[in-house]
């Protein structure tokens, strides 16, 4: 298929007075990383809910896949083949881990209306969600409520149940977000991994992963895009060393 | 969510199935026979709070107008018995049918709104019928409609006490089946998850509205069937099963019983009515004592009687 | 003219409601509880009114006796069992104040028995004036109006220009902020409620020798000042204020003018019945159109 998966075109949006992005431009080739990097504040999770549907842009269009769906509501979006996942864990306090999985492998099926099967008995939904939880590490935290898991674990729960509707984008918001060196890295494996099969839109701070994942990257500050390129040209980017990669973050 | 398949759970809910059972033989013997038609009633109301429960308990929809189901329900079988005893087999699915259809309008109004937004609205909405149904004259105005008999249905004989009495038992125990069946499967998945975070199901595709909508028409379809139950038990539709402090009942008997259990609701609507029939032999100011009760259960005992009885927790 | 008659009865009828509103929408949009029982308040205001305008013969002792009777049942009421509930979900909120409606209705039934009191007009304010040529008007309906007028101006005082209304203002926009600024929260909800109530009473009193004292008289108005603050906008005055005049003037245009207008499609009696039973409906049909386009209300305060 040919053009880009994801185009943002003059996206703005404003809270009161502030502006919190504006004028943003961004598109998503077939098959790459792109990771969108910034200091705290630059908009970067505003943006993503803009991406979702979450928020409503005051300007410009979003495309996906030459479709405008800057109109579309926040599941119409998703149901197109688009998935997400949270910086703050955004999970149900009374399911269980397998209970998360089953209800996303569900919503990617379509929709719930079925009254009669038991879903903790159906293979349609178990089976997928059992291949999925082996393929994060959180088998033997199956039957464990959410309000029991680590932080860690809720990342990979997280990126789980986006993986679970078989997406054909992915946005991540800072999925390494506090988590320790090791499942950093066995988690950036993981999005390697992942990178063979889907168009990944990467929010996140580590800038090692960021450097070593990206295909290219996208630079924001202050709501405005500052550079994008591959990460050779962002590293050597003068105004880009300047307001972002010289301070420590 | 395997509430119900405690062990602890089914033993309880077993016990309580085969207590009603034997109920209207027992109270022969204990010759008590007045209280079969209070139980009667207990049961139809169960049958309005469980109701209730699928989309507070389940669907986290706090609905203060849900007398508005039960009345339309009640004014159906009314209307259509003026021409003298009709068949229930015609009367009781119009009257689900009308509720549902109620809860169809009204809930594509209010589902667009939250909190005490849809609190409120849903007690405005109820209290539209009320008038509605209070200031027409072929309603019986706010005299309600006297039936002069109860419905007809092939092969039974309602006018029996005791047979009504089972066709409620067996009405309730099937829908409390049902409702069983529907939480657990996919619908009642999509219905609990948008009760604890309806943004998180709409960003994985599921379009919530549309579930919660039918379960906000379930719910009116079967307090419509409660309804047609309640005007053959008192052979009388009165304006007040429409009135709004009957709503805020059914709410009690949910929250008494425990929200979001199967059995809960039930066992409140017994727990309820029992109780107001109990006071209201000491002292006609029964309600002096039930309000302050009924504070005192909302600041301290929270979770409500059957997790206590059955032994686990609410599921909130 | 019968219309501009009609227009005052609607506009008296809205005044009512912005009392009974006005201080509920406070109490929603800052302490974001729902209370049902704010209609005992107005219940408590008419019959202490009634009791003792009947004892003095007064009704200005009777007025000046239920305004703090309204007053302090709320802030006991508050800080009894409503402070409880403000962490609450919606609810335990609605389930508790659905308890004290219980029993403030059972406790008049004790005090007063079952049958509804009778209040007198003032002798002052007996008789009528000729507003217009030929148009006579109660001059006890007037002076509602008038008494409106002056509780929004008083209101309207307190926001803008003192600094417990703007203490409340801010309240009503976020907590934290008033917390930030050092004041007395608790303090703060407790005289928000007591204010509220007390013009819940005002309203009961106005209302006294125009219905009947009653148990139970409460709820039925306390139904329509839900329907004028979801109109208006949780936690906004000035949307209860807009909202209670228009609430006022639908529901008692539409009962006046409804059968008429339909008997020019139907015959007599079937347009008085449809005529009735419609204009009963007339301000919840209102409430579904306007939040069909306006789920927030007219005055959204942003609740966050």
């Amino acid at each position: 298929m040919s053009g880009p998966v994801l185009q943002l075109a003059g996206v703005g949006r404003s809270f009161g007075g502030l502006q919190v992005c504006h004028g943003i431009d961004l598109a998503l080739e077939e098959g790459e990383l792109h990771a969108l990097i910034g200091p705290n504040g630059a908009g970067k999770t505003t943006l993503l809910d803009i991406i979702t549907g979450l928020l409503a842009a005051d300007s410009g269009r979003i495309f996906f896949r030459g479709r405008d769906i800057s109109r579309l509501p926040v599941h119409r979006r998703a149901r197109l083949g688009m998935a997400r996942s949270f910086q703050v864990s955004s999970l149900l306090p009374s399911f269980t881990v397998r209970e998360h999985l089953a209800l996303a492998v569900l919503a990617g099926q379509g929709s719930g209306y079925r009254f009669w099967r038991p879903v903790a008995s159906d293979p349609a939904l178990q089976e997928p969600a059992g291949e999925l939880m082996a393929r994060v590490g959180l088998m033997e935290r199956a039957g464990v409520r959410v309000e029991a898991l680590a932080h860690g674990e809720r990342r990979l729960l997280e990126i789980a149940m986006a993986l679970a509707t078989g997406p054909e984008l992915l946005l991540l918001d800072e999925p390494m977000a506090g988590l320790g060196p090791a499942s950093a890295r066995e988690l950036a494996g993981m999005i390697r991994r992942l990178k063979a099969s889907l168009t990944i839109l990467l929010v996140e701070h580590d800038m090692k992963a960021v450097f070593a994942l990206a295909d290219r990257i996208t630079v924001l500050v202050r709501g405005e895009v500052m550079a994008t390129g591959r990460p050779e040209e962002i590293r050597n980017h003068g105004k880009v060393q300047e307001a972002y990669l010289g301070s420590p973050c | 969510m395997a509430a119900e398949t405690t062990r602890s759970g089914l033993v309880f809910c077993g016990g309580c199935f085969l207590l009603l059972l034997v109920l209207p033989p027992l109270l022969d013997l204990a010759g008590q026979q007045y209280l079969l038609s209070l139980a009667c009633r207990a049961l139809i109301y169960g049958l309005a709070a469980s109701s209730l429960n699928l989309i507070l308990g389940y669907g986290g929809m706090v609905s203060l107008g849900h007398a508005a189901f039960v009345g339309i329900g009640a004014y159906t079988v009314g209307i259509l018995a003026r021409s003298g005893p009709g068949s229930g087999l015609v009367a009781w699915p119009l009257a689900v049918v009308l509720a549902m259809l109620f809860a169809l309008l009204t809930g594509a109004v209010s589902l667009r709104t939250r909190g005490m937004h849809f609190i409120m609205i849903t007690l405005a909405f109820a209290q539209m019928v009320y008038f509605f149904f209070t200031s027409l004259e072929t309603c019986g105005g706010t005299d309600g409609i006297p039936l002069s008999g109860r419905n007809l249905l092939p092969g039974l004989d309602l006018n029996d006490d005791r047979v009504f009495y089972y066709l409620c038992l067996g009405l309730l125990t099937l829908l409390l089946f049902l409702l069983h069946r529907l939480i657990h499967a996919r619908f009642g998945r999509v219905l609990v998850g948008s009760r604890e975070n309806e943004q998180r199901l709409q960003v994985l595709g599921l379009a919530t509205f549309g579930h919660r909508l039918l379960a906000y028409c379930l719910a009116g379809g079967i307090a419509g069937l409660a309804g047609a139950l309640l005007a053959n038990l008192g052979e009388y539709v009165s304006p007040s099963m429409l009135h709004w402090t009957r709503s805020g009942e059914i709410m009690v008997m949910v929250l008494l019983g425990g929200t979001g259990t199967l059995a809960g609701p039930v066992l409140g609507a017994f727990v309820l009515l029992f109780l107001e029939d109990y006071l209201a032999m000491y002292t006609e100011h029964w309600m002096a004592i039930l309000g302050p009760v009924l504070i005192l259960v909302v600041l301290f005992a929270r979770g409500g009687l059957y997790p206590l009885l059955a032994g686990h927790g609410r599921q909130r | 003219m019968l219309v501009l008659e009609q227009a005052l009865n609607g506009l008296q009828l809205g005044v009512m409601l912005f009392l009974m509103s006005a201080g509920l929408t406070l109490v929603f949009g800052i302490m974001r509880v729902i209370n049902l029982a704010h209609g005992s308040f107005y219940m408590i205001g008419a019959y202490v009114a009634a009791t003792v305008a009947m004892r003095s013969g007064s009704f200005l002792l009777g007025l000046l006796a239920a305004l703090p009777a309204a007053g302090i049942a709320g802030m006991v009421v508050e800080l009894l069992v409503l402070r409880r509930l403000y962490r609450r979900d919606h609810l335990d909120q609605v389930l508790a104040t659905f308890g004290l409606i219980f029993f403030f209705n059972e406790l008049t039934r004790m005090i007063w028995g079952r049958q509804p009191l009778f209040m007198d007009v003032p002798s002052w304010l007996a008789g009528s004036v000729e507003l217009l040529p030929g148009i006579h008007y109660p001059l006890y309906r007037l002076a509602i109006l008038l008494a409106g007028m002056v509780v929004a101006l008083f209101l309207y005082l307190l926001f803008s220009r003192t600094r417990l209304g703007m203490q409340i203002r801010a309240g009503a926009t976020s907590r934290e902020i008033v917390g930030a600024l050092g004041v007395n929260i608790r303090l703060l909800y407790t005289l928000v409620f007591g204010l509220g109530t007390m013009l819940a009473g005002l309203a009961g009193v106005m209302a006294g020798p125009i219905l009947a004292v009653e148990p139970g008289m409460g709820e039925s108005i306390l139904i329509l000042t839900f329907v004028v603050i979801v109109i208006g906008g949780i936690g906004s005055v000035r949307g209860a204020l807009v909202g209670a005049i228009l609430v006022g003037l639908v529901d008692t245009l539409a009962r006046a003018f409804l059968p008429g207008l339909l008997r020019l499609a139907l015959d007599t009696a079937a347009a008085d019945r449809a005529g009735a039973a419609i204009a009963s409906m007339s301000v919840y049909i209102f409430m579904a159109l306007f939040l069909a386009f306006r789920p927030a209300g007219l005055f959204p305060v942003s609740e966050s």
